[in-house]
């Protein structure tokens, strides 16, 4: 007696199969851009775009009979420059296109992919280019305030007092109070959801209490403003290559794989930027090596332009279990 | 809190706004060989042993030759024994030289009675039997700078608690040999 099982009828039986569909990954928002003041109209040519600064007159006592001083205003020059010139390129054999199953769906991806890779980028230099314009183990101090600290938390961490002191600092160096923007990293966006003191907190403001309903964050942004910043959330802060020590008046404090959290004014962006060229993407047909390729490039620069509308505070990323 | 910004501009906040530590200024009337005239009113009790800017809306041109520097008396100093004029870079920490205008200029009948006037030139100062004369007079401000600010001190132990000096600096600007006039 005889009859068919997977034990002796094993060719019947696609033991694997492909899917039709191709798992890509998911993607972060990118939002470092928006906060970039574009001069690119400004700076249509040449490698490097002058903006001369000028200082202020004063007053002086005068007495009659006596002749009136004259004076002069102190003046200053930014130079910015066009720094960033990045590609991104691949290729495909007409073997490879024509024996592969998801040919048609990869070589689709192969633009938006690029375009995205090359977004990335920008989105990494945008939110480096303050830190990296800023002194490292130093308060950065300007008119007694500090632009550059460590978190003064349990372990180099976050707490709303950093806000209010990264608030005192825009202040004291003239910064236009308004659309005040934080952008943290997800580890600062947990301490502040999972602070011990936040049922303090939830008493004189309701609205914290929401955050043990609804979480803190709702996409990249936080729910409410925390001392007049609006939040935000991003992954694409630089990260500090080596441990600091900034000494804020109340002791060396070090923190060992820091981020740099930015905050600023949207309203007087401390960042300058421009694109010479956009994003392009160039195709071509490479006979001799019987493939297709594909080009994106882009060229642009970043800068800090005004130094005293930003505030950094370093704080430790591996602080989210406890 | 005052700060050089990245542009290489001095920014000031609140308070310190609006004035320096001394009036200066240029005055509008040349003096008799035509060239231009500084003035400062250096109050003696603001000098401090570190070389202090005196104003930070008034400076030396690069190419300036300074042909004369003069002191009149206004109020009497007291207690102090001799102060140091001179000049400092644009980006006013490098000095070209803390007493190049007035060296050790001392109390001692320089300013010791209202009206003391000692006028010091390259070749000569009148009176002849003062003391303090600056190794940059006669000089023409060299190009490492556009500009330079007036610094000033007193000398080491000896803080003036009273006086004020009118100080005038005479300068030929863009005295180059090109265009010297």
């Amino acid at each position: 007696m005889s009859g068919h099982s997977t034990q002796n009828t094993q060719f019947l039986t696609r033991t694997q199969l492909w899917d039709s569909q191709i798992k890509e990954v998911f993607q972060e928002d990118l939002m470092g851009w928006k906060y970039i003041d574009l001069i690119t109209d400004r700076f249509p040519d040449g490698d490097t775009l002058n903006i001369p600064s000028i200082g202020e007159m004063e007053v002086q006592d005068y007495a009659e009979g006596q002749p009136i001083r004259y004076t002069s205003m102190d003046t200053g020059n930014y130079q910015f420059q066009i720094t960033d010139y990045v590609s991104s390129g691949t290729y495909i054999y007409d073997k490879f296109k024509q024996d592969a199953f998801y040919t048609d769906r990869l070589v689709a991806k192969f633009v938006p992919s690029m375009n995205r890779a090359l977004q990335e980028r920008m989105e990494k230099d945008a939110m480096a280019i303050g830190p990296d314009n800023q002194t490292p183990n130093s308060t950065n101090t300007i008119n007694g305030a500090h632009h550059r600290f460590i978190g003064s938390g349990t372990n180099e961490t976050i707490i709303p007092e950093d806000f209010a002191k990264a608030h005192y600092a825009l202040q004291m160096a003239n910064v236009p109070m308004t659309n005040l923007v934080a952008i943290v990293d997800p580890t600062v966006a947990f301490k502040l959801q999972t602070m011990a003191n936040i049922t303090n907190l939830m008493t004189p403001n309701p609205q914290w209490g929401r955050i043990i309903n609804e979480g803190a964050v709702t996409g990249m942004k936080f729910l409410m403003n925390v001392y007049g910043f609006d939040v935000y959330v991003s992954k694409f802060l630089k990260k500090n290559a080596a441990s600091e020590t900034i000494n804020p008046g109340s002791g060396n404090v070090t923190a060992a794989a820091g981020v740099n959290n930015l905050f600023f004014s949207a309203s007087a962006s401390p960042f300058i930027g421009a694109i010479r060229q956009a994003p392009r993407v160039e195709s071509e047909r490479n006979k001799d090596y019987q493939r297709d390729e594909y080009v994106v490039t882009c060229r642009y620069g970043l800068d800090l332009y005004r130094p005293e509308a930003l505030v950094t505070i370093v704080t430790d990323t591996d602080q989210i279990y406890v | 809190m005052a700060w050089m910004n990245g542009d290489g501009l001095y920014v000031k906040f609140g308070t310190e706004k609006g004035a320096s530590l001394v009036d200066a200024g240029d005055i509008k009337t040349f003096d008799a060989d035509g060239d231009q005239v500084l003035t400062l009113e250096v109050n003696l009790a603001e000098l401090t042993t570190a070389e202090q800017i005196l104003s930070d809306v008034v400076w030396l041109p690069k190419n300036a030759q300074i042909t004369y520097v003069k002191s009149v008396c206004e109020v009497v100093g007291q207690t102090g024994t001799s102060i140091d004029v001179g000049l400092v870079r644009a980006d006013r920490t490098t000095e070209l030289d803390y007493d190049g205008l007035l060296a050790a200029f001392p109390l001692s009948g320089c300013y010791d009675a209202v009206g003391d006037t000692i006028v010091f030139t390259e070749t000569a100062t009148i009176p002849a039997s003062q003391t303090g004369t600056g190794d940059l007079i006669g000089t023409i401000l060299p190009t490492a700078s556009d500009k330079y600010y007036v610094t000033a001190s007193y000398a080491a132990g000896d803080p003036f608690t009273a006086g004020r000096l009118r100080l005038s600096i005479g300068y030929r600007p863009s005295a180059v040999a090109d265009n010297a006039n």
